[in-house]
């Protein structure tokens, strides 16, 4: 510090080994974090989906530690302003006396405390993301399934290469994609019905998806998944499901792309692996492939 | 010579040309003091804001019920793209660093002016025309631009988004790009230039600061949007192919452009906010700002940081490398929290007194810590997977955005406004709105927070009574409305200010910084004295300075003591 | 000059202003190569390059000068407020120009939406105005 803080020291005489105690602290709730993250025990959701691929078990078991030491450090943090508002009010005797607060400029060992253990914090749930993060989008070698995803203007499309030069496409049925003059009369043009395109999975099995979009960037979105990724045009984007139960899920499109954005439905159903290579030896005929449904995922 | 002796004697000789002003409108269209184009900033913003809330409460209205159907897709597009635009680019920008840096800066350092008059209130007109340009999308043919505030590449391309409202939307960021670019370096410059003699770069206040180091951040992030939209602008009618894929472009460039921008931006509207929470902290609790040298370096972190973590917008992307941007990310929750906690050791042990200002600061303090927790966990890819576009990421920012520029900058507002316009505002109707206003954002987010986990996406019309979402959105739509209502009582504030003032006196809250030592408005060039200068809070030392503190400066040099 | 106890490090003026741009530089040359050898992305790593060279313009400009020159008043702790009396800077008080000027370039933005006749009003208009302010700051004062 220079000329700007003068004598007397300005701060309250640091306890010994407060600075010490403040790190163990922050110690503590690193590893609290920790066993939390790597136990996954029963833990409330927090507001989301519990996981039902493989991929994302890792995020979320981050996503409920982070949240818990979301709520640790905001509890701390809200509690030291409210004990600051609660008891250290001016009261009316100090206003009448004009008498003045001790000027505390600086406290040397506390603002180390409150440099180092954020950073020590921000370390350990990086190494957790990077687990996690790696676990989401690790694809393997040969997968069960490939499917290839399509997204337009406004709707999906999903093509099974089955093998032996066979596709089963799935299509949305009268897509939300009216012409020019239908586009200004706005509302009018959805009076059609739609039928939502179902991209229908084996369960325990590894799908591989190829992601693509035809035109303007689109996210291919399953929340019970708690997976998203962009469909762009001239990039194929590569991930895997192997989702662990059977359940009929909802699919969304997150990246605005226009006049029909909301429209831009789909669903995955995920059946037994008998159900699946049947429907695949039915050509795509065995299980409906498109719904008119909308809302939350069964099952 | 006890100290205020010494101050009084000393007076800076004024050039005493008091030029006879046309009164009124001319005054206004040509006036380059500071003070004149920071009000014709803050009042023009606000214009701006409240056109914004209107239409995020008709987004709400929109959004209350599923399937409710009083806007078609189109309008409601236009309406949420309008309203990002001019909450991010009309308002909460110029707010601060046209606003309150064009009102305060000067008066912080000593100064009688900005460094650059004329170019100052170009800046203005600048951004004036281009609000003008961005607000007439709505009225031509086609409507207003409709790809959201961000643009994206190949939507915002001449096939996908025709018509003059995307080029009039350009046309208004660019002027508004080159307004900011130059406050930017006027910013600097007056700064770097004119200081009050004493007033070195560590005892400027803390606000100084944080505006100094969101200018640099001006000249780092507009001129890349500039260029952008220029980009943007050739591909839509001179047959470049930047960003289309058939002519061998590449769209992702643009979110690169955009976010290398974006990013930065949201730091540049977020800085000045900070640094008026600094200032108003330490004034209601009477001590020091606490961590001083540690604020200012945890400033700079945070705005070099905030150039190099882009890509997180871009994590679902799947073409960014993850770790990199994850990490960077991270590390701004350090400096941040820093932050935080040298704002609460300026409290901590003090006198605090709620009044209005104050009131909006704690209430900043409280929201935006909701908001910067919910932002850690974006800046984690695998949790960025699953909430992204969505609800959640609505909620984190306008959480983070309300935070600063709406609590921050109205908290600034009632601190600041006794200063230049030498009214006092009354407090009883301040509070309320305070109240009232926090009381309806946390209706309003928290389930937002919900929303998006369950799965609703963003920029969506609307949605259907089986996706479960309705009573969620009913809360969030309650909340809006009563952001709403809060803003009446500023407004009736404002309307009993006006018709019956309550003159102000030059330091209404025994204010710490140099503009309190001048009168209420200040006059023709700031200061008819100006009291020394020793520390980061010369009024404060004028008022209640112990002479033990005062350094006496000798013909050999100085002691301190 | 006798040194002065106190005063800011080093000996010229302008020299926390110079590290300031220069350290921006500094800073994101770092990240440059953090992120340029884990990723070979160029887009970004262009933005940071040039970001690098926005903070070695100015900072090098002020360092150099901070080499050469003395305190100023602004940058020594204990200056005196006579020490800065005198005239500051010229101060336009009032100007139509830039509202001629804020004008025009509106006119020249519209010409982005509804054709290149809006520029060319814009044009003259900013012409006009490019002249008046010269002549103004010759002047020093109103026109």
């Amino acid at each position: 510090m220079t000329s700007d803080q003068p004598q007397p020291p300005a701060g309250p005489a640091p306890t010994p080994g407060s600075g010490r105690r403040a790190r163990l602290l922050g110690m503590a709730l690193l590893a609290l974090v920790a066993a939390l993250v790597l136990g996954g025990c029963n833990l409330p959701t927090f507001g989301t989906y519990t996981p039902i691929t493989k991929q994302e078990q890792d995020a979320y078991s981050l996503y409920q530690g982070l949240t818990i030491a979301a709520m640790v450090v905001g509890g701390i943090v809200w509690g030291l302003i409210i004990w600051c508002l609660l008891r250290y009010r001016r009261t009316k005797r100090q206003a009448e006396t004009g008498e003045l607060p001790k000027q505390t400029r600086y406290n040397i060992k506390w603002e180390a405390v409150y440099t180092i253990t954020p950073i020590l914090m921000v370390i350990g749930i990086f190494v957790y993301t990077v687990i996690a993060e790696d676990a989401a989008d690790q694809v393997v070698r040969h997968p069960n399934v490939t499917v290839d995803v399509s997204a337009f203007q406004w709707g999906w499309q999903f093509n099974y290469p089955v093998g032996g030069g066979k596709v089963i496409q799935v299509l949305p049925k009268r897509a939300p994609t009216p012409s020019p003059s239908q586009a200004n009369q706005g509302e009018q043009a959805l009076a059609s019905p739609v039928e939502y395109p179902i991209m229908v999975l084996p369960v325990n099995k590894t799908a591989h998806i190829n992601l693509v979009s035809n035109d303007v960037v689109h996210g291919f979105y399953v929340p019970a998944f708690e997976f998203s990724r962009y469909a762009q045009p001239g990039v194929t984007n590569q991930f895997d499901f192997t989702p662990t139960r059977t359940g009929f899920f909802p699919g969304r499109c997150t990246q605005f792309c226009g006049l029909y954005h909301t429209e831009m439905l789909f669903w995955v159903k995920v059946v037994s692996q008998s159900a699946y290579h049947h429907w695949v030896a039915s050509g795509g005929k065995s299980i409906p492939t498109n719904t008119t449904g909308k809302g939350l995922p069964e099952g | 010579m006890t100290l205020l002796d010494e101050a009084a004697a000393l007076h800076l000789p004024v050039h005493e040309e008091e030029e006879e002003l046309p009164p009124g409108l001319l005054k206004w269209f040509t006036s380059t003091d500071h003070k004149s184009i920071g009000k014709s900033y803050l009042y023009t913003s606000m214009v701006f804001f409240f056109m914004a809330g209107l239409m995020a409460m008709m987004i709400r209205t929109q959004l209350i019920q599923p399937d409710t159907g009083f806007f078609d897709q189109a309008t409601y597009n236009e309406l949420f793209t309008m309203h990002g635009s001019l909450m991010m680019y009309l308002f909460a920008g110029p707010f601060a660093f046209g606003g309150f840096a064009n009102l305060i800066i000067p008066l912080q350092i000593g100064a009688p002016d900005m460094a650059f008059p004329r170019l100052n209130l170009l800046s203005y007109w600048l951004y004036a025309a281009g609000g003008v340009i961005m607000i007439s999308g709505f009225f031509v043919q086609g409507g207003a631009a409709e790809f959201g505030w961000v643009a994206y590449a190949p939507l915002s391309s001449a096939t996908n988004s025709p018509g003059a409202g995307p080029d009039l939307w350009i046309a208004a960021l660019i002027l508004t790009g080159f307004s900011a670019i130059f406050t930017g370096v006027n910013l600097v410059t007056t700064i770097f230039y004119l200081r009050a003699p004493g007033m070195t770069m560590f005892r400027m206040p803390i606000f100084t600061w944080n505006m100094l180091v969101t200018a640099i951040l001006i000249l780092i992030a507009f001129p890349v949007l500039t260029s952008a939209l220029v980009m943007l602008y050739c591909d839509r009618h001179f047959g470049a192919h930047f960003f289309t894929v058939s002519g061998g472009g590449v769209p992702i460039l643009w979110q690169h452009l955009f976010w290398y921008f974006g990013h930065p931006e949201v730091y540049i509207l977020a800085l000045p906010y900070f640094g008026i929470v600094t200032e108003i902290l330490p004034v209601f609790s009477r001590k020091p700002v606490f961590g001083y040298k540690g604020l200012v370096f945890a400033t700079l972190a945070i705005a070099g940081l905030s150039t190099s973590v882009w890509a997180h917008h871009m994590f679902t992307t799947g073409v960014v490398l993850l770790p990199f941007f994850s990490g960077m990310s991270y590390l701004i929750a350090v400096p941040t929290g820093i932050k935080f906690f040298a704002w609460i050791g300026s409290m901590w042990k003090g006198q605090i007194t709620l009044e209005t200002p104050m009131m909006f600061a704690i209430g900043f303090l409280f929201v935006f810590l909701l908001g910067g927790l919910s932002g850690v966990l974006l800046a984690s890819p695998p949790i960025d997977f699953f909430v992204h576009d969505t609800y959640y990421v609505v909620a984190h920012f306008h959480e983070v955005l309300i935070g600063t520029a709406v609590l921050g900058g109205f908290a600034g507002y009632y601190y600041w406004y006794p200063k230049f316009t030498g009214r006092m505002l009354r407090s009883r109707l301040g509070q309320i709105h305070c109240v009232l206003l926090i009381i309806g954002f946390i209706l309003q987010t928290m389930p937002q927070y919900v929303l998006g986990l369950y799965g609703m996406p963003r920029r969506i019309a609307t949605y259907t009574p089986a996706d479960h979402w309705t009573t969620l959105n009913v809360l969030s739509s309650a909340g809006a409305y009563l952001i709403g209502v809060s803003f009446l009582f500023f407004l009736v504030n404002q309307w009993i200010s006006w018709r019956r003032p309550i003159p102000a006196g030059d330091n209404p809250w025994d204010g710490h910084a140099l503009e309190w030592a001048t009168s209420s408005p200040p006059p023709h060039h700031n200061f008819h004295f100006l009291p020394p200068i020793r520390s980061e809070r010369p009024t404060w030392d004028m008022n209640h300075g112990e002479p033990a503190r005062v350094d006496v400066a000798g013909p050999t040099g100085v002691t301190v003591r | 000059m006798a040194k002065a106890v106190g005063t800011s490090k080093g000996t010229g003026g302008f020299r926390s202003e110079a590290l300031l741009f220069l350290g921006t530089a500094a800073f994101f040359a770092i990240v440059l190569g953090v992120y340029w050898f884990s990723s070979y992305e160029d887009g970004g790593s262009l933005l940071l390059l040039f970001t690098v060279c926005l903070g070695l313009l100015p900072g090098s400009y002020l360092f150099w000068w901070s080499r050469r020159m003395r305190p100023r008043p602004e940058d020594r702790p204990a200056a005196t407020l006579e020490e800065g009396a005198g005239t500051v800077n010229s101060f336009p008080d009032r100007s139509v120009w830039p509202l001629t000027v804020g004008v025009s370039m509106g006119f020249v933005a519209l010409a982005l939406a509804f054709g290149p006749w809006l520029a060319v009003i814009g044009g003259v208009v900013a012409i006009i105005s490019f002249v008046g302010v010269i002549a103004e700051s010759r002047r020093g004062g109103v026109v």
